[in-house]
């Protein structure tokens, strides 16, 4: 009788707990509200010294990536170095590990990006050259799987398995895209889905190569320059994976809003497709888009003074983007809406999240339609981060335990404004 | 007729004299007792030298054999007396070569620029980057046709 009573308690307070988050999907308006004692007595600048590194363009000390693991302590990479660090589950800073190299199978070569645990029991890290580092919780190196092709995406299930949206370049200008499970054990492949991709569709502004006499009177011919136009990237419409904490496979395609459901082993479960309406790129977007580039035009000319090198140069490549610029207008250059949605994810009760496009700049507003694992929608809310520039992409934005852990950027922060915070889910109280 | 001189003496008894000068000598020694003393002292010296000679080639001196120090090691008991470090290091260097070459990581593909990019942008697009943050890729293509140069902001 008493093993019964417990058994029913059990039971009660489960479902009691899994039916956590979906009640505050139902609120509407969720404050992401955080921690005060997570990572509180951090030196950031210690822990972040790299915030404002960049190569080329590009801000890469703000690219970084988590995971959590199953006791709460975060694991994070950097596309500055080739290691990974490690928090303990109050945030508090715990160790570095990993090497740049290529000797050891350990060593990085190119820089890891944490991807998940596997199994309760190993980190596991992807590269741009297909390996895969497996390292246990206290970040010793376990083994290490290569892959014959570039993973663009990976998630871990259960029992060993691992599945990856893999890059595959094909002859005959295609690529071919597939997700596909990974077995830790025998380092062994199945492909549950694939679709090939042509190369080089994505609409584009041409730069013609130049001939111009440079800085000491030689004359040089310039490289051809491609520049793509907004919403090109392929990358906007390929398969987005997660992970249910029973260890299930989610696939949400982009550009269907289907929503695909596999066991670990690939037999699938369920599916079905999104009721959300996808965003008409409207007349007005692509004034916008138009507006920017010509304001980049604009301050590309203002920068080229008689000072600059191969002045030459830019003022031809200047005047051949000018000539180009309607293409931002024309319709005919994007496509005749958004993807259904910017992001998938799976939350620690198995809902799954699909995150629109956000048009309000700076607003840190996020609209989300939730779904329970049945494809029943549950709402649709708004996520808002009051102080902080959150980016919604699952490489920085991991659920557990009914909380979210993200790598953000704290508004108006004097000095280093980087910071690994953790959110609690709040209803909205100042509507 | 004068004394006969040592090598006259030592033809005589070697039978090189003519047969003319021979009876001279004869003649000379019987009239002079210290030649013909000088003819027999020759005669027996000889005679002892002849003997000598003869009796060496009836039993020649035995050379004594050359004995050089020969030692038959049981192969065993040679690998046993190669020193014990430099067993291990015949072991272990080419143990090493083999672990080193099993595990050293393949020479596979070299991502390109491009694919570095799009490994990249996995992480990059989020819910801003369509509308608000305009991302747009550039590329530098030589004149083979290959990126060398591959950005987004």
């Amino acid at each position: 009788m008493k093993k019964n009573l417990l058994l029913v308690l059990l039971v009660v307070s489960v479902t009691v707990w899994s039916q956590q988050l979906a009640p505050i999907y139902k609120g509407g308006e969720i404050r992401l509200t955080p921690d005060a004692e997570y990572a509180k007595n951090i030196d950031w600048n210690k822990l972040f010294p790299d915030y404002n590194q960049t190569a080329g363009s590009r801000a890469i000390g703000l690219y970084k990536q988590i995971v959590v693991a199953p006791d709460g302590s975060v694991f994070m990479s950097h596309r500055t170095r080739h290691s990974i660090t490690k928090f303990d589950k109050n945030g508090n800073f715990m160790k570095e590990f990993g090497k740049k190299g290529g000797k050891n199978p350990s060593d990085f070569i190119y820089m890891p990006s944490v991807e998940g645990i596997l199994d309760g029991k190993y980190l596991y890290t992807t590269a741009v050259d297909g390996r895969m580092h497996f390292f246990d919780l206290n970040g010793l190196w376990v083994k290490t799987i290569k892959l014959k092709y570039m993973p663009l995406g990976s998630i871990p299930l259960k029992g060993g398995k691992i599945a990856l949206l893999g890059y595959v370049p094909y002859k005959g200008e295609q690529s071919r895209n597939m997700v596909s499970l990974l077995n830790f054990a025998d380092g062994k492949e199945k492909v549950i889905t694939s679709e090939f991709e042509p190369y080089g569709t994505e609409k584009k502004i041409i730069i013609n190569p130049i001939m111009y006499t440079d800085d000491t009177g030689k004359v040089q011919k310039g490289p051809m320059i491609s520049c793509s136009l907004p919403l090109a990237d392929p990358m906007y419409s390929r398969v987005r994976l997660a992970t249910t904490t029973t260890g299930n496979l989610v696939t949400a395609h982009p550009e269907t809003g289907e929503i695909i459901i596999y066991s670990p082993n690939g037999q699938k479960i369920k599916q079905f497709k999104a009721d959300v309406k996808p965003d008409v790129i409207t007349k007005e977007d692509r004034e916008g888009f138009y507006q920017k580039a010509a304001k980049q035009v604009s301050n590309l000319e203002t920068d080229v003074t008689d000072k600059t090198r191969n002045k030459a140069y830019w003022v031809n490549y200047i005047a051949q983007y000018k000539q180009q610029l309607e293409k931002f207008r024309d319709p005919a250059n994007y496509p005749s809406n958004l993807p259904y949605f910017s992001e998938m994810m799976v939350d620690s009760e198995n809902n799954i999240l699909l995150f629109r496009f956000t048009r309000e700049e700076g607003s840190n507003k996020f609209d989300v339609y939730t779904y329970n694992s049945q494809g029943t929608k549950i709402a649709t809310s708004t996520f808002i981060a009051d102080n902080y520039d959150v980016k919604i992409n699952p490489s920085v934005f991991k659920f557990h335990n009914g909380s979210i852990y993200s790598f953000v950027k704290l508004k108006g922060a004097t000095g280093n404004p980087m910071r690994l915070v953790k959110f609690d889910l709040k209803k909205n109280s100042n509507r | 007729m004068k004394c006969l001189t040592n090598n006259q003496i030592q033809q005589l008894l070697d039978g090189e004299t003519p047969s003319v000068l021979s009876e001279k000598y004869h003649q000379h020694m019987n009239a002079c007792p210290q030649c013909l003393e000088r003819y027999h002292q020759q005669k027996e010296l000889a005679q002892s030298i002849k003997e000598l000679i003869i009796s060496s080639a009836r039993s020649p001196e035995r050379i004594p054999e050359f004995r050089i120090p020969k030692t038959i090691i049981h192969p065993t008991r040679k690998f046993r007396q190669i020193p014990g470090w430099i067993k291990v290091a015949a072991l272990l260097i080419p143990v090493f070569f083999v672990w080193k070459m099993s595990f050293k990581p393949g020479e596979d593909f070299k991502p390109s620029e491009e694919n570095i990019r799009m490994y990249e942008m996995g992480n990059s697009i989020d819910a801003n980057t369509a509308f608000q943050e305009n991302m747009i890729t550039t590329k530098v293509i030589n004149k083979d046709g290959k990126v060398i140069k591959c950005e987004t902001n």
